[in-house]
């Protein structure tokens, strides 16, 4: 029995899509023999792959959209899956064989899924007050699977880095899984790291890719006043501060800047203490961050010259809330090995810039 | 309706013409089948160049065969050389199928096969296929001694068609089969970094040396006719008039040793002049501290164990040495050969310090993990290259020794050694030793055959090798425990076990 003449809700809406894209993304030649010049020389660049295909996106989507108690609530709830195959990659090639690496289209597949929830509540709607909340969260998972052996990348930067890749592309992990160290405190004795098995064994440690994003935003018009808030988040994700790692090590005691976290604690870290990459330096990446903000009045005209005179101020990225250490929660240096893209590697960016700024817009 | 059809028609056609074979046009690479202005002489250059880099500085092969045995030891000190635990792996024997180095080293002497073979399939001449033939003998040789499985690729006009593998005792008769067909067309004269039938012979007689180890690493077995094929060719090479031990050691290895050498019977060209250029130049800077010129990466140091079995006399433990380009050097110090103690500026003899302004004066004592005050300075550093100062940038002149005439003699000697010849082996150390400074033995055996093998060779690539045929690779010694015996063999990489169904990892891996 559907509520055709219900009071309560005004609209109800189900969604379903189904789609299939293709894509072909791969360099130019990637399927033919090339040869590349050196020196006085000439060398193989590749095998060709002469099969190449386009890889295909299987998207699904399910949706309800609603509205209740007179439009005052509306939202949507949406659950989607997109399951890509023939995915473009490319793969280890058997040796010996020029170059390390041949474009095929993997077996497998990499899937991504999950649920968008979005809320639109008016809160208040008179003619002197208008409140309205919004709020949004999506929550994601990806799979790869099909994938023969790993592939690294994330390449850590700094002394004591050289050839360190802190990420890698595995069958059964999530894309990008942090694979390193497990940092297991400070000696007390020695001041030296303590990591599991000594150091020799490398652990899955979690992943770079966010479980939720946020979303949140608000506007309130009392009379001539307009306030916008927006605020997004991520939660769920690891980082790895290389900034910390390398830039800030204890080494640097008595000639540059060390991290403050270093100073203070129960042990003394000896200043020999190597700053190896290992999960001390992987962080949670959870952080809500004030987007904007911005307050206005509408003052109207003045004499006969000035019309529509409105006064505005406008913050952006005003506060930050985290646990993360970095500068700025919301990074991603590029640390890309071999093709691969990396995720959630901080080193040395520029901060994001926190501005404010004041308007005054009228017409004559 | 019409209108619909006549647009499906157009459609369907636009769709087909844009279907046709795509006509890709490179700029700056050439198509295969546009490659009809491709000489087999630019290829065979890449072959050489391909093969020298795994081997060179800290290559993935030196640092392999180098790093792994009691000749060298890659320390970490403090923030500088952790990276990921890669060098105590190796000094240790703790590595595993995704260590950095051994997984280079594999796919770059894969490479350097494959740039080989390549070479055969555009009408080389005779010659240019033996020279071709004996890269690719050199790479396949070479991961044979690593891993005992040799990918080879056969028909190279396909990437599906899998390479097969050659594995132990079978890789080594396909690699003297090789050598065999292709050493009539090998030439006899010419520049020692250009294949020769000495170098091949060379080869040779590392594959017989080292058959017993191919075919049992746990517990080889010399057999007597292999050892008499080394003699043989060592006989040939002899034979040959070429070479001579030189008097000055380093000349062998110094900028101009192209000209100066006359041990070397194999090199990789390294000459900025000609284009040609591994990094030679990282033996120097892999030893060297910052404060030194050249300011090296402060790594690399030998054990004090090794250090010590070099009499005070020998021209190879350390010598004050002139050379073009070296640099005045007014207090005559020591600049070549091992590195221990006060550091001083070659230019004006001033004392130098480290970094923390405490003398740089190298110790004996030197730790897998350093962490103490003096972890700059610690262990002795050889110098094996004579720096060339002389030429600007990164690429130097010093070609690097693949194969040395004193390296042959040595090996005449083990192979007299083993089928009980002593007194026949001993004239021969002796002269070799009498050329660097050092007394003569009473005696050879095999302990001090090694010995003698470490004070001329070392840092020359062979260690592993030599420790695992004499049997004291497993073996505890200096920062390092009894290691378990699986290490004889390096484990297969994992990114290529993962796609090479023809391979199987090692045993205990």
């Amino acid at each position: 029995m559907f509520p055709a003449n219900s009071s309560l809700i005004s609209n109800l809406k189900l969604r379903l899509s189904w789609g299939k894209t293709g894509n072909q993304e791969f360099p130019s030649g990637a399927s033919l023999n090339r040869f590349g010049f050196g020196q006085q020389s000439i060398s193989q660049s590749n095998y060709g792959n002469e099969d190449l295909k386009w890889e295909t996106s299987t998207t699904a989507n399910a949706g309800i959209d609603f509205s209740i108690v007179n439009d005052r609530l509306t939202g949507s709830i949406d659950y989607f899956q997109k399951k890509t195959t023939d995915v473009l990659f490319e793969q280890n090639i058997v040796q010996p064989a020029p170059g390390g690496k041949i474009w095929i289209n993997l077996p497998g597949y990499i899937l991504n899924k999950g649920v968008e929830i979005m809320l639109n509540a008016g809160i208040i709607r008179n003619k002197a007050l208008n409140w309205n909340v919004m709020a949004n969260a999506s929550f994601l998972q990806n799979t790869v699977s099909g994938l023969a052996g790993f592939y690294e990348t994330g390449e850590l930067r700094g002394q004591g880095f050289s050839n360190v890749r802190g990420q890698r592309l595995v069958a059964g992990q999530p894309l990008n899984v942090w694979y390193l160290r497990r940092f297991e405190g400070l000696d007390k004795a020695t001041g030296q790291s303590i990591y599991a098995d000594g150091g020799n064994t490398l652990y899955y440690s979690g992943s770079p890719n966010p479980k939720m994003l946020l979303g949140l935003s608000t506007d309130v018009s009392f009379k001539k006043f307009t306030a916008t808030v927006n605020m997004n988040g991520t939660f769920g994700h690891y980082l790895f501060n290389n900034t910390a790692a390398s830039v800030l090590g204890i080494g640097n005691l008595g000639t540059r800047n060390i991290a403050k976290a270093l100073i203070g604690s129960g042990v003394k870290e000896s200043i020999a203490n190597a700053p190896a990459p290992s999960t001390r330096n992987l962080e949670k990446g959870n952080y809500i961050k004030m987007a904007n903000a911005s307050l206005g009045y509408r003052v109207g005209n003045i004499g006969k010259s000035i019309r529509n005179l409105y006064i505005s101020v406008t913050g952006q990225n005003l506060f930050v809330l985290t646990k993360y250490t970095g500068f700025d929660p919301e990074v991603n240096t590029d640390a890309g090995f071999g093709g691969i893209p990396s995720l959630g590697v901080e080193y040395i960016p520029y901060p994001s810039a926190r501005s404010v700024s004041i308007g005054i817009n009228f017409t004559l | 309706m019409k209108q619909i059809i006549v647009l499906l028609v157009l459609a369907i056609t636009l769709t087909f013409s844009s279907c046709t074979k795509l006509d890709e046009r490179f700029r700056s690479e050439l198509e295969q089948n546009n490659s009809g202005t491709i000489t087999p002489d630019q290829l065979l250059t890449s072959a050489y160049n391909s093969i020298s880099q795994p081997f060179q500085g800290n290559g993935n092969l030196w640092a392999s065969q180098q790093i792994s045995s009691d000749e060298a030891i890659a320390p970490t000190r403090g923030p500088d050389w952790d990276d990921n635990g890669a060098w105590r792996a190796l000094s240790s024997h703790t590595w595993n199928s995704n260590q950095d180095q051994v997984r280079g080293a594999f796919n770059e002497l894969l490479g350097a096969q494959f740039a080989a073979s390549n070479v055969l399939q555009f009408n080389p001449s005779p010659q240019q296929a033996a020279e071709a033939r004996f890269l690719r003998a050199l790479s396949m040789y070479w991961v044979l001694d690593g891993y005992d499985q040799v990918p080879y690729r056969e028909d190279l006009t396909n990437y599906k068609i899998l390479p097969k593998t050659l594995i132990g005792l079978e890789a080594v008769d396909f690699i003297v089969g090789e050598l065999n067909a292709i050493m009539g067309d090998l030439p006899d004269a010419g520049a020692a970094y250009l294949a020769n039938k000495n170098g091949a012979r060379a080869l040779l007689m590392k594959i017989y040396l080292n058959k017993g180890v191919y075919a049992n690493r746990a517990a080889p077995a010399f057999d007597a006719a292999d050892m008499n094929q080394v003699i043989t060719l060592a006989d040939q090479i002899t034979a040959s008039g070429k070479y001579s031990l030189n008097n000055i050691f380093y000349d062998n290895f110094a900028p101009d040793n192209h000209v100066k050498s006359t041990e070397n019977i194999y090199t990789f060209e390294n000459s900025p002049a000609a284009n040609r250029g591994g990094n030679v130049r990282g033996f120097a800077f892999m030893v060297s501290h910052y404060n030194m010129n050249p300011g090296g990466w402060n790594g690399f140091s030998t054990l004090s164990d090794f250090y010590d079995k070099f009499e005070a006399a020998d021209q190879r433990k350390g010598a004050y040495y002139v050379y073009p380009g070296s640099l005045p050097n007014p207090g005559k110090r020591i600049n070549v050969g091992f590195l221990i103690g006060q550091q001083y500026n070659l230019t004006t003899d001033a004392p130098l310090k480290d970094r923390k302004g405490a003398p740089l004066a190298f110790t004996r004592g030197v730790k897998l993990r350093e962490t103490g005050d003096d972890l700059e300075i610690t262990g002795i550093r050889p110098m094996k290259y004579p720096f060339d100062y002389a030429t600007p940038g990164d690429q130097k002149n010093n070609d690097f020794a693949v194969f040395r005439y004193a390296d042959v003699l040595l090996m005449k000697a083990e192979a007299l050694l083993r089928t009980s010849s002593a007194a026949a082996a001993l004239p021969i150390v002796n002269s070799i030793r009498a050329k660097r400074g050092a007394t003569a033995l009473a005696t050879v055996d095999l302990t001090s055959l090694l010995d003698e093998r470490g004070r001329e060779l070392y840092w020359e690539g062979f260690r592993r090798q030599d420790q695992i045929r004499f049997g004291t690779y497993l073996l505890a010694y200096q920062e390092k425990p009894a290691s378990d015996p699986k290490t004889l063999l390096f484990p297969i990489p994992g990114d290529q076990l993962a796609v090479n169904p023809n391979l199987t990892q090692n045993p205990g891996y």
